[in-house]
């Protein structure tokens, strides 16, 4: 019994970082109307720049976001700014093509310099520190991951409805072409918008490289997850995209209980399921 | 003082002609209207003054400044400003958000959602409501009060009372010369011909792309406008 309880518990923990992959995704969608199908592979070359910075530097791991956030937010704003802003406003091809292609150009290029060796990023002892609650033991780990993504999605929420860019975001996400109208440079706004979509990516991708190792070609499988949970969750809501993480996160986990090879298979059967059940999402876009 | 002109424009959606040399022009301080039908071009006009349609440089000046073919950021953050067709508030946003995206141009000025709740006290109490909630006057008069949070020169007015109840529209007129009144000239798009020769100075009236009569509005005669607007 308390082994399910610990599993569950160990589900919606990691479900923090499944939502935090799925909120990039589902804002860079929300503002351009953009698959971006190089996501996963964003996140995966951010994970490589943490693994680089702490081989190469010595430091912690955890201090690998001083490189990785201000990279991920250059690489971001330039990629929308030089590509993706060519593809916005065509049709529903163009930018599935282009993200598709950058994908393809990441996973090469991370092959070429690292190798397909499995890496992980170490955190040190706070990795198998664990905290006891009767027979209830949760990974300290777990827990700073968990607080992390749900400070960002806070923090992801309130830019969104407290701040001016957040109000030109929502606003260009409305209606661009009156935007523009109305004195919007809307080619820096996605722009902006994919900056903040791939430091979110950025941090998730620390996070979830010291959770379980990772491989130049192991975006398409971080993009499976995001896409997962922003349908689960249903676009539009960022609190949405959270419970969406943590019922994927929860699926999984008793998945995994019952057998562990069955861990995937029963993230996407609930997927399947809500799918379904709920073509929306379970919070229908408020 | 001639304040905005088109000189012969052209305008076009990819292959087809929208507008055929077009003339027209606005002094300070004037109301200029445009009528015509359905699909004259009246909406294409003012999109492109605007920017949102891509024109000619030479064929519109403002300020004696060539500036057609700017992008509508540029055009508004030099003074012109403009309430869309169909209002276009930005639905996800509160009445008060849709208000302040009318600052992003930066131009400085007296007009601040205080003074555009002073215009129109209703909105006051509709601040934190979502631009979708709003009935079909109250969105009007969100979207001038956006446009004049620009603090513009010029006002482009696309449809001021298009399926607006008539009480609601005799508001909305009464608020045009206050306009003027604090250096707001403007061009207002109108299908109510009598009503398009009472609030303006001026009426140009267009016909599939083309201007076919225009004049000092107390100095045409109804019949002949009415008669330009149907093409007979
Ligand atoms: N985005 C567009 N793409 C292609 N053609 C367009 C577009 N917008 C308008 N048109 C065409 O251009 C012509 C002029 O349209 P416009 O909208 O300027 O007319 P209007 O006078 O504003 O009409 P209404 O009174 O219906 O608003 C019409 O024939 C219309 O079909
Ligand atoms: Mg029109």
């Amino acid at each position: 019994m308390s082994e399910l309880v610990n599993t569950i518990i160990q589900g919606i923990l990691i479900g923090g970082l499944y939502a935090l992959f799925a909120a990039g995704l589902s804002l860079v969608f929300g503002v351009m109307r953009v698959v971006n199908l190089a996501h996963g592979d964003l996140i995966v070359t951010g994970s490589f720049l943490a693994f680089t910075a702490t081989s190469i530097l010595g430091i912690h791991a955890a201090l690998s976001v001083v490189f990785v956030l201000p990279f991920m937010a250059l690489l971001g704003y330039s990629i929308q700014r030089a590509i993706l802003n060519r593809t916005v406003g065509t049709n529903v091809l163009p930018p599935l093509l282009v993200t598709f292609g950058i994908a393809i150009i990441l996973q090469n290029g991370l092959l070429q310099i690292f190798t397909a060796d499995d890496r992980k990023l170490d955190f040190g002892n706070i990795e198998i520190a664990s905290m006891q609650i009767g027979n209830i033991s949760i990974g300290w780990y777990s827990i700073l991951v968990f607080v992390c993504a749900i400070a960002i999605i806070a923090g992801l929420q309130f830019i969104s409805y407290k701040t001016r860019i957040g109000r030109v975001l929502r606003a260009t996400a409305d209606d661009p072409e009156v935007a523009q109208v109305m004195g919007v440079n809307t080619r820096h706004t996605f722009s902006v918008a994919m900056a903040i979509a791939m430091v979110v990516c950025g941090i998730s991708a620390v996070l979830f490289a010291a959770w379980t190792s990772f491989t130049p070609l192991s975006g398409p499988s971080r993009l499976l997850i995001a896409f997962e949970v922003v349908v689960i969750g249903g676009l539009g809501s960022i609190w949405g995209t959270l419970i969406g993480g943590l019922t994927l996160g929860v699926a999984q986990a008793f998945g995994g209980y019952l057998n562990p090879a069955w861990q995937m298979l029963a993230g996407h059967i609930a997927f399947i399921i809500i799918l379904v059940l709920r073509p929306a999402g379970i919070f229908k876009g408020q | 003082m001639t304040l905005l002109q088109t000189h012969n424009l052209d305008a076009y959606y990819l292959d087809f002609q929208a507008l055929y040399g077009v003339s027209i022009s606005l002094d300070a301080g004037q109301i200029v209207a445009i009528i015509g039908p359905n699909g004259a071009g009246k909406t294409t006009l003012l999109r492109s003054l605007a920017g949102w349609v891509p024109v000619e440089r030479e064929c519109v000046t403002f300020d004696d400044e060539s500036i057609g073919g700017f992008a509508a950021e540029k055009v508004v953050a030099l003074g012109i400003a403009s309430v869309p067709e169909g209002r276009r508030l930005f639905h996800s946003l509160s009445v008060e958000e849709n208000l302040l995206m009318g600052q992003e141009s930066n131009r400085s000025g007296d007009w601040s959602t205080d003074t555009v709740f002073d215009l129109f006290p209703v909105l006051q109490g509709l601040r934190k409501r979502r631009g979708s909630d709003l009935s079909g006057g109250e969105q009007q008069m969100v979207a001038i009060g956006r446009a004049l949070m620009a603090n513009p020169k010029v006002l482009l007015f696309d449809e001021l009372s298009l399926g607006l109840a008539p009480t609601i529209v005799g508001d909305i007129c009464r608020t045009l010369p206050v306009l003027r009144d604090k250096g707001v000239s403007m061009i207002v798009v109108e299908q109510d011909v009598r009503r398009a020769l009472d609030l303006s100075d001026y009426v140009y009236c267009i016909l599939e792309g083309k201007i076919n009569l225009e004049g000092e509005s107390n100095e045409l005669a109804f019949d002949d406008v009415a008669n330009a607007f149907f093409g007979v």
